[in-house]
């Protein structure tokens, strides 16, 4: 009979667990008193008690070993036992790798609490580089590394339509949606989805909600199932306007309706119309878009009652309502991949259907293509994506630059202490610490030093994430800009304190434990000049620093500079005394010409206030978010009916809006009460469009919108171009249509104050609220913030930038201090030899300054010849600023200059103080 | 008494090698001290404790090299040293001139 034997698993852990010297004892026991245990109480109870051995058994040899370090001799050494026949075994080298390993923790503990300066520096240190690291990464990993919350993200694709003219990838409409999920094999499934803004009124008071629409595939597609009742189905995405059901976001239904599940089944006042609460979306699911929250979901179907938000372009095109049309883009798509199909697969798919669908509606489709994208690559939308990937490159390399400065300090500072200690290492050696022993030791305590490090960066990173949530910019949408401290995060500080810790720790304390024993132990702990070898690797170090310095300080000028010039960029209007009220009446569901008559009422009695200049109104305020393009036909440009139209930016405006924002108008005439619905149609274009389009002369001509034979405009004004987008573009060509034409739902209305007062805005803001009360502002701002909206990423990068210089800087100053101190130190018999000799103290003082400029001025000319070819990584981002300009590289070289003098000149000025006779005597 | 006291589990580890009989080894020992003392001993201490005896000469131990069904036994077969039992003794002595006289407390008459 075989004798049962213990779970190969359970044996196998005790067999990893167990040192060497006890191993094959224990295990052969225990399997012994296993199967005598199967036979008396059963296998189950014989296998419970051999889990709880393994459990038991190593941790109470772990704690026989180090709780008995003093063992009691007995008086006598052992006799021959009793029986005489016996051996007496010599007792087992205690050599047993976790014995070790304890040993080495201890010592480590023991070595750096004696040198708790070092610790700090090396600790505070690393904290910083890591810490400033893991907080830009936890920056990029927010924006471009988290995934979407749904089912297989990489199995998605984005589809975008694409028209050359456009030359953008844009948004599709909700037929062409149809006609691609209808034909497409090679996507398994294809949702569209676009962000919506409406107004939700419950219990007398209405409120601005952010959500999403979906169509009838969205949630399937995607792989989201529902907290509570029902998510957004087939059977609700049919007829237009015809489904009235809403899902709400997890947090929305938590914080707005308390958690509560009866709202299912109930109904919610959506722009003025009941919608019924079907379901609950997990939590979670933000929705599509990164850093938004959806507060609800609502079937696209529905995109006539409520209009949708974010990248759009419109074509004329035929149908009663926008799910009906297919010139209007505003879908966003999603398809998945079927099974075994890869993007290309999709691309040329969809080039056949694309094709197909120009043919059969030319007036929509002509000219249209489709582009495909896996949607792991998109995160906000490829143009804007664009921008954020360098940007997080260049934030990153920033910060890693900041990392190596850091580190060089830390090797500074080890090497230092690795020949402090030459004499310590050498005696070890001498008497037969293995160097693999040694090697051991060291590594043990630059570990210890990078996990406290690494505590440190965490700690930092947690601090800086405050700091840099409350840098967000004034968003009315509800964010989840949370820069979540995840695993991914953590795991990287770790890494990169562990990686930096051994990297600039190890490296040079095994250098240091390279140590010649004869002269190491001759020389004693006197510290006299060491091999000039040493101090010229710590000297490099330092020069190294001077040019990472140097690096980061150009930058940090140089977008400084750009930050300034950018608010002096001549914006084409005067932003100062500005405000600005957006408000859709579609909300609380005025009809047009009650819209119309609300925004006259509205100008007029604001512009009675006092200290009220003018008040203007536009659909678009320059600089806002806000890309719509319009296409326009214009004779002789296009000539057939199948050339694709002119894409041009446009707004519409009333005639006081030029006076108002302060747009000079160079020809003809604005807007007046002689335009109306019935009058000629007319448009002012902007001097860029005037001179691109029309070289001979702008006024009188004329250009249609919706086809060769659509309405036609004529031009009655030139004004003067104005910033449309960003505040370093070109002049654009710009097309302002009049508001005075129809009555329109939503404005912006722009108010020009004499003086910008507290007063005032509260007076204007009361004013159109007592209108109506029920006004909800989609934007109530001014034309400043706008513009500080549209310069943040410039003021940001400049924040940064200077960040990082500034912590450079102190690296450096550390570095250097650190660098000359020592020197001084070392040399501190030399020095009083000198004065002893009649050295003054000046000459003393330039004996050291010399070294420490010298390093300076060769970091500095390194990192300026650094700076000078990576700063043209920025030229994208600067406004107004060469690349190359002077004054930035001439400050930054002050400031590096200025502070590395003083901490030049502290060590300096202690050495000319020496007491030669103290100095001398030392020895 | 001039050396290290005997603790109470190496005391009752020492007594069942006596009744067991030298080369015995831990898990006899392990068995007659359950079947003794009514508990169950954990291995580990049992090979904890005899590695501590073995370290104070109290007990001494050689390899198994009996060759079993299956190869070689792992057993450390242990026997009990003079050093051992003169402690053992020792140690009763003590137990039983301190017992001397409050035997009849155990039974609650006094």
């Amino acid at each position: 009979m075989i004798a049962p034997a213990p779970p190969r698993v359970l044996s196998g852990i005790l067999r990893l667990a167990l040192s060497e010297r006890d191993r094959e004892a224990l295990l052969a026991d225990l399997a012994e008193l296993f199967s005598y245990r199967v036979r008396r109480d059963g296998k189950v109870r014989a296998i419970a008690w051999y889990g709880r051995q393994v459990v038991a058994t190593p941790a109470r040899l772990l704690f026989a070993r180090n709780s008995r370090r003093v063992t009691v001799l007995p008086e006598r050494p052992a006799r021959k036992p009793f029986l005489g026949k016996i051996p007496v075994p010599n007792p087992p080298r205690e050599n047993i790798v976790m014995e070790s390993i304890w040993q080495d923790m201890r010592f480590a503990v023991r070595t750096l609490a004696r040198s708790p300066m070092y610790v700090a520096v090396v600790v505070l240190t690393l904290t910083i580089g890591v810490g400033i690291n893991a907080t830009i990464f936890t920056m990029v990993n927010s924006l471009l590394l988290r995934p979407l919350p749904v089912l297989a993200p990489d199995e998605l694709v984005e589809i975008y339509s694409y028209d050359p003219d456009v030359a953008t990838p844009v948004t599709s409409s909700y037929p062409d949606y149809r006609s691609i999920r209808d034909s497409a094999t090679t996507i398994s499934g294809l949702a569209g989805h676009s962000s919506l803004a409406a107004s939700m009124t419950m219990d007398g008071r209405a409120e601005l909600v952010y959500g999403e629409f979906a169509t009838g595939e969205f949630f399937e597609l995607l792989g989201v199932t529902p907290h509570r009742g029902r998510l957004i189905g087939r059977e609700d995405d049919r007829v237009p306007g015809g489904h009235a059901v809403v899902v709400l976001g997890h947090g929305f239904w938590r914080d707005r309706f308390a958690g509560d599940e009866s709202i299912i089944g109930e109904a919610l006042t959506l722009n003025g119309r009941p919608y019924t609460v079907i379901g609950i979306a997990p939590a979670g699911f933000n929705g599509m878009v990164h850093l938004f929250d959806a507060q609800l979901w609502v079937p696209a179907i529905m995109a006539d009652e409520i209009d949708p938000i974010g990248i759009q372009s419109s074509q004329d095109s035929p149908g009663a309502t926008r799910p009906e049309r297919r010139g209007t883009r505003w879908l966003a798509l999603k398809g998945r991949l079927a099974e075994g199909m890869g993007v290309a697969q999709v691309q040329a798919e969809l080039d056949g259907i694309f094709e197909r669908l120009a043919g059969e509606y030319p007036a929509a489709n002509d000219g249209w293509t489709a582009r495909v994208l896996p949607a792991t690559s998109v995160r906000f939308h490829p143009l804007a994506d664009g921008y954020l990937a360098p940007v997080a490159a260049l934030l990153l390399g920033m910060v890693g630059l900041v990392l190596i400065s850091a580190c060089t300090n830390i090797a500074a500072m080890t090497l230092s202490r690795a020949s402090a200690r030459s004499r310590e290492i050498a005696v070890r050696l001498a008497l037969g610490a293995g160097k693999s022993r040694l090697v051991r030791q060291l590594l043990t305590e630059s570990l210890a030093l990078a996990f406290l490090g690494g505590v440190g960066g965490i700690t930092l990173t947690l601090w800086l994430r405050g700091l840099l949530l409350r840098f967000q910019p004034p968003a009315a949408l509800p964010t989840s800009w949370n820069l979540p401290v995840d695993g991914k995060v953590v795991a990287f500080t770790f890494i990169l304190a562990v990686a930096a810790g051994l990297v600039f720790g190890l490296a040079p304390a095994l250098r240091g434990s390279r140590t010649d024993l004869v002269s190491a132990l001759k020389q004693g702990a006197r510290g006299s000049e060491q091999s000039g070898r040493k101090l010229g690797l710590r000297g490099g170090l330092v020069v190294l620093q001077v040019a990472v310095c140097i690096v980061l300080l150009v930058g940090a000028v140089l977008m400084v500079r750009s930050a300034q010039s950018a608010t002096q960029v001549d914006l084409g209007f005067n932003p100062n005394g500005l405000l600005t009220y957006t408000v859709d009446m579609d909300l609380l569901d005025y009809s047009r010409e009650e819209a119309g008559a609300f925004f006259d009422a509205a100008s007029t009695r604001v512009a009675a206030l006092p200290g009220v200049r003018s008040v203007g109104r536009t659909s678009r305020m320059p600089l806002s978010m806000s890309y719509n393009t319009n296409g326009i036909y214009i004779e002789g440009l296009q000539l057939t009916e199948d050339d694709p139209s002119t894409q041009v930016d446009a707004a519409i405006v009333n005639g006081r809006y030029f006076e108002t924002l302060g747009v000079p108008l160079l020809r003809g005439r604005t807007f007046g009460p002689q335009d109306t619905a019935d009058s000629t149609a007319v448009a002012i274009v902007s001097s860029a469009l005037a001179r691109r389009y029309f070289p001979s002369g702008a006024l009188g001509q004329r250009f249609r919108t919706g086809g060769l034979d659509g309405d036609a405009y004529e031009i009655v004004g030139v004004v003067a171009d104005t910033k449309v987008r960003t505040v370093g573009e070109e002049a654009v060509p710009y097309v302002y249509y009049a508001d005075e034409r129809g009555p329109r739902s939503s404005a912006t209305l722009a108010v020009r104050l004499d003086r910008d007062t507290a007063q005032l805005r509260a007076a204007v803001r009361q004013e159109l609220l007592a209108l109506e009360p029920e006004l909800i502002f989609l934007d109530d701002s001014d034309m400043l913030g706008i513009l500080g909206m549209a310069l943040f990423p410039v003021r940001f990068g400049a924040a940064m930038l200077v960040g990082a210089g500034v912590i450079a800087l102190l690296l450096v100053s550390i570095g250097l201090y650190g660098v000359i101190a020592y020197s001084v130190a070392r040399r501190s018999k030399e020095i009083g030899v000198r004065m002893a000799l009649g050295a003054a103290r000046a000459d003393v003082l330039q004996l050291v300054l010399r070294r420490g400029l010298g390093l300076v001025a060769i970091g500095a000319v390194l990192g300026s010849l650094a700076a000078a070819v990576l700063s043209r990584v920025l030229s994208s981002v600067l406004y107004g600023v060469g690349a190359l300009d002077p004054l930035a590289f001439a400050a930054a070289l002050f400031i590096l200059l200025l502070v590395s003098g003083l901490a030049n000149w502290l060590p300096a000025r202690r050495a000319a103080r020496l007491d030669p006779a103290r100095a001398l005597r030392a020895d | 008494m001039g050396r290290d006291v005997l603790g109470g589990f190496e005391h009752q580890i020492l007594l069942s090698i006596l009744r067991l009989g030298n080369d015995t080894y831990t898990v006899p020992i392990v068995l007659e001290l359950e079947e003794q003392t009514g508990r169950e001993a954990a291995p580990a201490a049992v090979y904890i404790a005899l590695r501590r005896l073995e370290k104070k000469g109290l007990v001494a131990s050689r390899l198994d090299d009996a060759t079993g069904a299956r190869g070689p036994r792992k057993r450390r077969l242990v026997s009990i040293t003079p050093s051992g039992i003169e402690t053992l003794s020792e140690s009763r002595k003590a137990l039983v001139t301190l017992w001397d006289g409050v035997e009849e407390f155990l039974d609650g008459t006094r």
